[in-house]
């Protein structure tokens, strides 16, 4: 028994102490209170759900005034407490009394003041902390400015009454309507539907929530206007009246999402389910559920499903009835995300023209969700792929033509170019068969030596381990020709060409080999003949270059077109280096100072627009602009494709060092996420503004919706677009030879040997052209649309546009003549193009194919050691085609585009 | 004989007021046949008159029993008090026997619901019949056993409708008290009632 009374009495205590919490809070307050003490728990839980129960019921008394309630209320007893003509607070007039509801009287007055009608709304007598709750939400209420929401004016205590007024409404509310005319034609719930959709979203917006949304409490103006009232007041109101404390529930049984009815807090979901009862309601012209009593309201919504409208009304859209439905889910993370989504969901206009056309920017939910009308047929799929099968199939024949060099290496694979090396080493006396230690090898871009102007092939062997020392190696180390630097003893390194030509040699003394000297004389002809020179066509000369090691004898030749310098110590060469004419670079530009006003400019904008960005992005998010999933999204797929190419792409080196290493290259991803998010949410929203149909597959595939046809259009368009790109800079090189001009030397073209020399690096390039894919084509829609929004013409804006990218792709380019006309128009022009015409998910796709297809070694010689990348790299072109093919037909098999076509021939 | 029962009402419920604690106990029981007593008349003739509805308002009652049995020019508010209180504990007898012979006791004026103030009748959702009745009694006194004076606060407010400061002042204890126990009773009390009413 005591046992009893003792739980009874903890039991008692920790209820009325658990009512004081937050409902938020509540469950962990129990977990401390109980300390485990289930029974204790259970008990506590039960008298609390009672509790709730009973304030269910209660405040149903309190709104609708039930017949069994005796006269003790005395509020309802009451008459009007004002007379027309009568003032108010010394400012507003009285001139007719509009309603009484549950929250008190509602007057039409005029504003002596502002000379203005309102509506005078008197609220229960407040206490202390109900007129601070009221007036916070008065206050949250009052900044929604939105054509579907009453406006809220002034709030406050006067002549001993709480007072509030608001923008008067020439109108009906929607209940008497309904029970006027009962259920609404479909067009007129559709279009009042847009309006509460809006108007809530507006609200939401703001981080204000109605919490009792019921057709009370929407008007209806002469001119079809819906306005939402009594936003987040009115349950405020209800709670004082009812007594129930703060936070507890609160509203209207009949309109109450379930888990406002276990008490627990209201969010923007549980508008939407008042959103659908509202729309039901409106469709068929009855509430959704009927019962007497509060308790029976609760069980309802709690577990009884609604009844589909079209059970009880015919001819109602099926998209209608499914958004209503998906509004009336029980659980309310089965509800729509926001209000802008069940817009969306909605039959009706096209949400983007109409916002457009209102002059608002368009939500992200409502860009996604863009009607288009540009679905592909099955015959425009299949033509659009085989168009892009023939392009690649270009790409690869047109590879070994445009870049003749590449060919030069095609028998030359690096494991025959590594045993040229020993050989040559093994030769001059050095341990070129080296069995402990490190190797590495690669591909050196010519122009750098400045010699031969074509790609090179670098060996280095050491003693001990290979690991990059310059500062740049901290994010990315890769082991190439200068790094880590030369110094070490025992470090030989050698620069070859195509033919296995000798062209550069430096080898450090070994330390342990120091009296190990060779007794015979160096053999110099031997040398140059491993550089491919006769000794015979030579002139010897006096050495001027300082060799990089210690050495004791020094020698040099001299021929018209070289100089050779070689230092030998102990009998052994440990230098040598050939030294071409300066590169005739007659009929390559000089571009130097443009590429210097390039960088200084980039420079510049490189400290001016994260500041930039960063004051924009605070705007947007002030102003509730920006896309924040989206810009989630997009950062995580930065960080996600950095850390995929930088997995791929560098080598790692067991240890401390590389886990910091990672560590460091982590923080720079997360710095990089950082950079991106800010840029989306401070200059997408200015292009959701002026061009949102350039977002529409863009904001689809960000949500996540891969198997959108749109998404697959997007990206069948881009990858026919990026490999047109890529012949035509292949074609670019022929050009120059087809119009008679001389070919400029292969200066500035890398061979992208280097991508073929292992898989990992090839999946690297795919990853790396992604990330510059998204980069470039969000930047450049940035750009493009700035200039719209600086210059107010799109015309003028996309010459600029053409125009700077032009200059940029000629930079680029192999001779200016030629280039202007393949780089400017075909690649920059259709680039321009392509971003108007089909937005940024198929720009980026094209950016993303063109970046692939020209790091591919494409060439048709199957022998040849780079032909398998080359392969590889196009076939994922071509794959993303099929893919996006296939998506864009949803799914249809391939099959039926044929059959299609076919019928089209024959038909 | 109406104003002899006036008299006498009223001089216990000046010792109510003032007397000792001894003198306090024998006045209350003195007063509770007199007080059940004038209950049952006014329940029947209350019935009698108002047929449609049998329903009878307990609150209501136990007022007008005190306006006929006390001279209100001679007794304090607190006297008033004492009187509802024990007015409180006789209606709650009073329905409860009528509520057990109902079967016996088939005739003109028995009442078929009562409804009780301060949120009794919404206790189970709608005023209370001759069942929900006896199941309320009974969760009562287990409530008594648990907790007399949250019990006894109950009643007070249930079945005379006493305010919040009266029950406090009748039981001497703060209104915070009173407040805390209602809450809590109230919240105990539906969930007996609910489970009694899934377990029958």
């Amino acid at each position: 028994m005591s046992d009893d009374r003792s739980t009874f009495n903890r039991a008692r205590d920790i209820f009325l102490a658990g009512l004081e919490q937050d409902p938020g809070r509540r469950s962990e307050f129990l977990d401390q209170a109980c300390a485990g003490d289930e029974e204790l728990r259970r008990e506590v839980e039960s008298l609390l759900a009672q509790h709730n129960e009973y304030l269910v019921e209660t405040a149903a008394v309190g709104k609708a005034g039930s017949a069994g309630r005796p006269s003790t209320a005395s509020s309802s007893a009451e008459k009007q407490r004002f007379e027309s003509g009568q003032v108010f607070a010394g400012r507003y007039r009285i001139v007719a009394q509009l309603g009484r509801g549950g929250m008190g009287e509602v007057y039409r007055a005029h504003d002596l003041v502002l000379d203005e009608p309102v509506a005078l709304k008197f609220l229960p007598p407040s206490g202390e902390r109900y007129f601070e709750r009221l007036l916070n939400e008065v206050r949250m209420a009052r900044q929604v400015a939105h054509p579907n929401v009453c406006r809220v004016y002034d709030f406050g205590e006067a002549d001993g009454e709480t007072y509030l007024t608001m923008e008067y409404i020439d109108g009906e509310d929607l209940a008497s309507l309904l029970a006027r005319i009962g259920r609404l034609p479909q067009d007129k719930l559709l279009d009042l539907a847009h309006q509460l959709c809006a108007g809530l979203a507006a609200a939401h917006a703001k981080g204000v929530l109605h919490r009792d949304l019921k057709p009370a409490n929407i008007m209806i103006d002469g001119r079809g206007q819906a306005r939402i009232t009594d936003f987040g007041i009115a349950s405020e109101a209800l709670a004082e009246t009812s007594g129930a404390r703060a936070g507890l529930i609160v509203g209207t049984p009949a309109y109450m999402a379930p888990e406002q009815l276990s008490g627990e807090l209201a969010t923007v979901q549980s508008d939407l389910y008042g959103l659908g009862l509202v729309l039901h309601e409106m469709a068929t012209g009855q509430p959704v559920f009927s019962a007497s009593t509060p308790a029976e309201f609760a069980q309802l919504h709690r577990t009884a499903p609604p009844t589909p409208p079209s059970r009880q009304v015919t001819h109602l859209d099926p998209r209608l009835e499914a958004a209503i439905l998906r509004c009336l889910e029980k659980d309310p993370h089965d509800r729509p995300a926001s209000a802008r989504e069940v817009a969306t969901e909605l039959p009706g206009a096209d949400q983007l023209a109409l916002a457009l056309a209102a002059g608002q920017t368009p939500a992200p939910e409502v860009v996604a969700a863009a009607r288009t009308d540009d679905s592909l047929t099955p015959g425009t799929a299949a033509a659009l792929l085989a168009t892009l099968l023939a392009l690649l199939a270009a790409v690869l024949a047109f590879g070994d033509r445009a870049y003749p060099a590449r060919a030069l290496w095609a028998d030359r694979p690096p494991a025959v170019m590594v045993e040229n090396c020993t050989e040559i080493l093994e030769r001059l006396g050095h341990d070129g068969k080296q069995q402990d230690g490190d190797r590495a090898w690669g591909f050196y871009p010519g122009a750098y030596v400045d010699k031969s102007g074509q790609e090179l092939f670098w060996y280095r062997q050491s003693p001990e381990r290979l690991v990059p020392t310059h500062f740049a190696a901290i994010f990315y180390p890769r082991v190439d020709y200068d790094d880590p630097p030369p110094l070490e003893d025992g470090m030989v390194r050698l620069l070859l060409d195509h033919r296995g030509r000798l062209l550069e040699l430096q080898a450090n003394p070994n330390g342990e080999e120091e009296d190990a000297s060779e007794e015979r004389a160096v053999d110099w002809d031997d040398i140059l003949d491993a550089a491919g020179f006769d000794a015979a066509s030579l002139e010897a000369s006096t050495p001027q270059i300082p060799p990089p090691v210690f050495a004791d004898q020094r020698r040099a030749w001299t021929s018209p077109e070289v100089r050779i310098e070689a230092a030998a110590h102990r009998n052994r060469v440990v230098f040598f280096t050939v030294e071409t004419a300066a590169l005739d670079r007659e009929g390559v530009p000089d571009w130097d100072l443009l590429w210097q006003i390039y960088f200084i400019v980039g420079d510049t904008l490189f400290f001016l627009l994260p500041l930039g960005a960063v004051l924009l992005a605070w705007i947007n998010l002030r102003a509730g602009r920006g896309d924040l999933r989206g810009a989630r999204r997009l950062a995580l797929f930065v960080v996600a494709l950095h850390a995929a190419s930088w997995v791929f792409e560098v080598d790692h080196f067991p240890g401390w060092d590389d886990l910091i290493r990672w560590e460091l290259t982590f923080g720079l991803m997360v710095i990089q996420a950082i950079v991106a998010w800010l840029a989306y949410v401070a200059l997408e929203p200015i292009v959701r503004r002026w061009w949102p149909r350039s977002l529409i597959s863009w904001s689809r595939l960000l949500n996540g919706r891969l198997r959108d046809p749109l998404v697959g259009r997007s990206l069948l368009i881009g990858a026919v677009f990026g490999a047109l790109w890529a012949l035509l800079t292949a074609v670019d090189r022929l050009a120059t030879g087809w119009v008679g001009l001389e070919p400029a030397p292969e200066i500035f073209i890398l061979l992208q040997l280097e991508t073929a020399l292992s898989g990992r690096l090839a999946i690297a390039e795919l990853f790396g052209s992604a990330i510059e894919a998204v980069y470039r084509g969000v930047l450049e829609l940035f750009f493009l649309v700035g200039l719209r929004v600086l210059l107010r013409r799109w015309w003028l804006a996309v010459m600029i546009f053409v125009a700077v990218n032009g200059i940029l792709e000629i930079l680029e380019g192999i001779h200016p003549l030629v280039s202007w006309l393949t780089l400017a128009v075909g690649i920059t022009g259709v680039a321009a193009f392509v971003l108007i015409r089909f937005g940024l998910l198929t720009y980026v796709a094209a950016l993303f194919c063109y970046l692939v297809l020209v790091a591919t070694p494409a060439s048709l010689d199957v022998s040849a050691w780079f032909a398998e990348t080359g392969f590889f790299l196009v076939a994922v072109v071509a794959g993303l085609g099929v893919f996006g093919c296939w998506t864009a037909l949803a799914g249809r098999p391939f099959a039926t585009a044929l059959a299609h076509l076919e019928s089209k021939s024959t038909g | 004989m109406t104003n002899e029962r006036r008299r006498q009402v009223t001089d216990i419920l000046a010792t109510l007021d003032g007397g000792g604690a001894t003198d306090r106990g024998r006045a209350a029981e003195e007063l509770m046949p007199v007080v059940y007593d004038e209950l049952r008349r006014l329940a029947h003739g209350y019935l009698q008159r108002e047929r449609s509805g049998h329903t009878l308002e307990s609150t209501a009652l136990v007022h007008e029993a005190y306006l006929r049995l006390a001279d209100q020019d001679r007794v304090s508010w607190r006297g008033r008090t004492h009187f509802l209180a024990v007015g409180a504990h006789m209606m709650r007898r009073l329905l409860v026997d009528h509520a057990r012979h109902r079967g016996r006791v088939k005739r003109g004026g028995d009442w078929q619901r009562v409804t009780l103030d301060h949120a009794g009748s919404t206790l189970l959702g709608k005023d209370l019949g001759h069942d929900e009745l006896l199941a309320l009694d009974q969760a009562l006194n287990q409530l008594a056993e648990l907790d007399e004076r949250e019990a006894r606060i109950v009643e007070l407010r249930f079945f005379s409708g006493l305010e919040v400061a009266e029950v406090a002042e009748v039981l001497g204890v703060s209104k915070r008290t009173v407040e805390g126990h209602w809450t809590h009773a109230r919240a105990w009390l539906r969930r007996e009632l609910a489970s009694g009413a899934r377990s029958s």
